[in-house]
């Protein structure tokens, strides 16, 4: 049997505005696999973050399966999110399935792959704290440093309002660094060449964060200098790279498991519930836990969490007024006008249990926020919305974005609305392995 | 404890490779290495991932601060105890 490859490029973050703003003359890659393969919208869950979908993405479970709906744990008992990492998720990555033990992988800076495990071949993880120990063998960076390729994690890059060229550099960088290691890695630089390979690029999404206001009219900064822009072209030539390498074994899926859009502020969902009388402050600003019946979760849930007893150190709540509190929480925070705009903070609130359904659906936040304005977003928990100076950015994330495909299995021409759990058996699917029945979507490819 | 000429010579060398420098590892400082060399965090976690290579040892995440990667006296101390260290752990099969 002939031996099939496939390649998963993640372009997190890519806004389909954008990749249609700039077409083919600036992005000449996107357009050629949108014009020799498949291509179509992926829309993420209700709140579009880089974990939940990621890890639905490469397990092909949702939320509700696998458990993580954030960086962090959104129930930790003492209140201080607790970061998630590769032993988190309740479901395995494609590549550690028993079922595919027999296939060879190179992963490159995938969230949910950190404390690295051993795997059929290589990784470079996605740690969220400093360490030297995030790649899988162990000695993979010196190898790559002897090939002239140094590449750099991101939580070793933090954007805190320092010199944009600084921060910009540093970034596309990193992403150029990990490009350069996935092809070395996937033209069998360190040994057989890998069936698959999957590579998530994070520059247009960290440069989005931060310079999205440069594409905004009245921007003093040209179109070409544009820092997003910037990482939207180099992304596109690492693309490009990979599109040069399919042929009729190696197939190539690109997709973003987020978009991206303009934000204008973040609006604390603790003043509201303090205003509410369902939370009191302490002097530092931070919720007296003794005296708080509710509170907002951590960034990238999306949510409010109700300080019931037995679950958290200081729960004031006991479980038979749980349903009071929610049903008090939704009232104050559908009423509630933005500050910004004097109309509706939130188009909806809604219970965990009616969005989510799985045996991890108690790591969901009690309650699920849905803006009105996707300009005006919840806070999060302050303690990390300070550590990661989130006040400080001009853009968010959005549930659409793309997909697209080229080679045989993939046909050519317009496809359906993906979902970040398409990918899994998609990928299957490329390299020619029969479909895992636990796998809850469906291979993306051209209609009809 | 004063990490040994040859460890610090070593080490030179490793900072040169690590980092690409285009000079002779002789004239790396001892102390100062940060401001003398512009090695920032991201430069600092590589030169130590390739001083654990060189030496065969692991530095861990706890242990890590910037005196590691600003002077040699420091990592080079820090490297001797660890080679120690595991000179004094029996080796699989060692009996006792």
């Amino acid at each position: 049997m002939t031996r099939r490859r496939a390649v998963v490029l993640v372009t997190e973050g890519a806004a389909p505005e954008l990749l249609d703003r700039w077409g083919p003359d600036v992005l000449p890659a996107f357009a050629r696999l949108r014009a020799e393969g498949a291509w179509g919208t992926m829309r993420s869950e209700l709140v579009p973050y880089e974990p939940p979908g990621l890890i639905s993405a490469f397990t092909g479970h949702g939320p509700a399966e696998h458990g993580c709906f954030s960086y962090w744990d959104a129930h930790s008992p003492d209140y201080e999110p607790v970061v998630l990492d590769s032993c988190s998720p309740r479901r395995p990555l494609l590549w550690q399935r028993p079922e595919l033990a027999d296939l060879t992988s190179a992963v490159v800076n995938v969230f949910g792959t950190h404390p690295v495990q051993p795997l059929n071949g290589s990784c470079i993880a996605y740690p969220m704290r400093r360490t030297l120990h995030a790649c899988h063998p162990r000695d993979l960076p010196v190898r790559l440093g002897k090939e002239g390729i140094h590449p750099a994690h991101d939580v070793n890059i933090w954007f805190e309002g320092q010199d944009r060229e600084e921060f910009t550099g540093k970034v596309l960088g990193a992403d150029r660094a990990r490009a350069d290691a996935a092809l070395h890695l996937f033209d069998g630089g360190q040994g057989d060449p890998p069936d698959l390979l999957v590579l998530n690029l994070t520059a247009i999404d960290r440069l989005s964060h931060v310079y999205w206001q440069e594409l905004e009219p009245g921007s003093p900064v040209a179109e070409e200098d544009q820092a997003v822009r910037r990482a939207y072209r180099q992304t596109d030539e690492v693309l490009g790279a990979f599109l040069d390498r399919a042929d009729e074994h190696t197939e190539v899926l690109a997709f973003s498991e987020i978009g991206f859009g303009p934000l204008r502020a973040y609006v604390s969902v603790n003043d509201v519930l303090e205003a509410a009388g369902l939370l009191t402050k302490r002097a530092d600003g931070r919720p007296d836990w003794t005296a708080t019946e509710a509170f907002e979760a951590v960034q990238g849930t999306q949510g409010v969490n109700v300080n019931t007893t037995g679950r958290y150190k200081h729960g004031i709540v006991e479980p038979h007024r749980r349903e009071d509190t929610l049903n008090r929480v939704r009232e104050a925070l559908l009423a509630h006008l933005n500050p910004y705009t004097g109309l509706p903070l939130f188009a909806d609130v809604l219970r965990a249990e009616d969005v989510h359904s799985g045996p991890a659906a108690d790591r969901a936040p009690d309650l699920i926020l849905v803006p009105y304005d996707w300009r005006y977003l919840p806070l999060g928990d302050t303690h990390w919305s300070a550590r990661v100076h989130r006040r400080l950015q001009s853009g968010w994330h959005r549930r659409e974005s793309y997909w697209g495909g080229l080679g045989g299995s993939f046909g050519t021409g317009a496809g359906r609305t993906g979902d970040p759990l398409d990918v899994a058996p998609t990928v299957l699917r490329m390299l020619g392995r029969p479909p895992l029945d636990d796998l809850a979507g469906n291979p993306l490819g051209a209609a009809g | 404890m004063t990490a040994t000429a040859e460890t610090k010579d070593r080490l030179r060398k490793v900072v040169v490779e690590a980092l690409r420098l285009d000079r002779d590892p002789a004239t790396v400082p001892d102390e100062g290495l940060r401001a003398a060399l512009d090695i920032d965090s991201v430069a600092g976690l590589e030169l130590l991932i390739w001083v654990e290579n060189e030496f065969g040892i692991q530095i861990d995440d706890e242990d890590l601060s910037v005196l590691l990667v600003d002077s040699l006296n420091v990592l080079g101390d820090y490297v001797e105890e660890r080679l120690a260290a595991a000179d004094a752990v029996p080796s699989a099969g060692t009996p006792g």
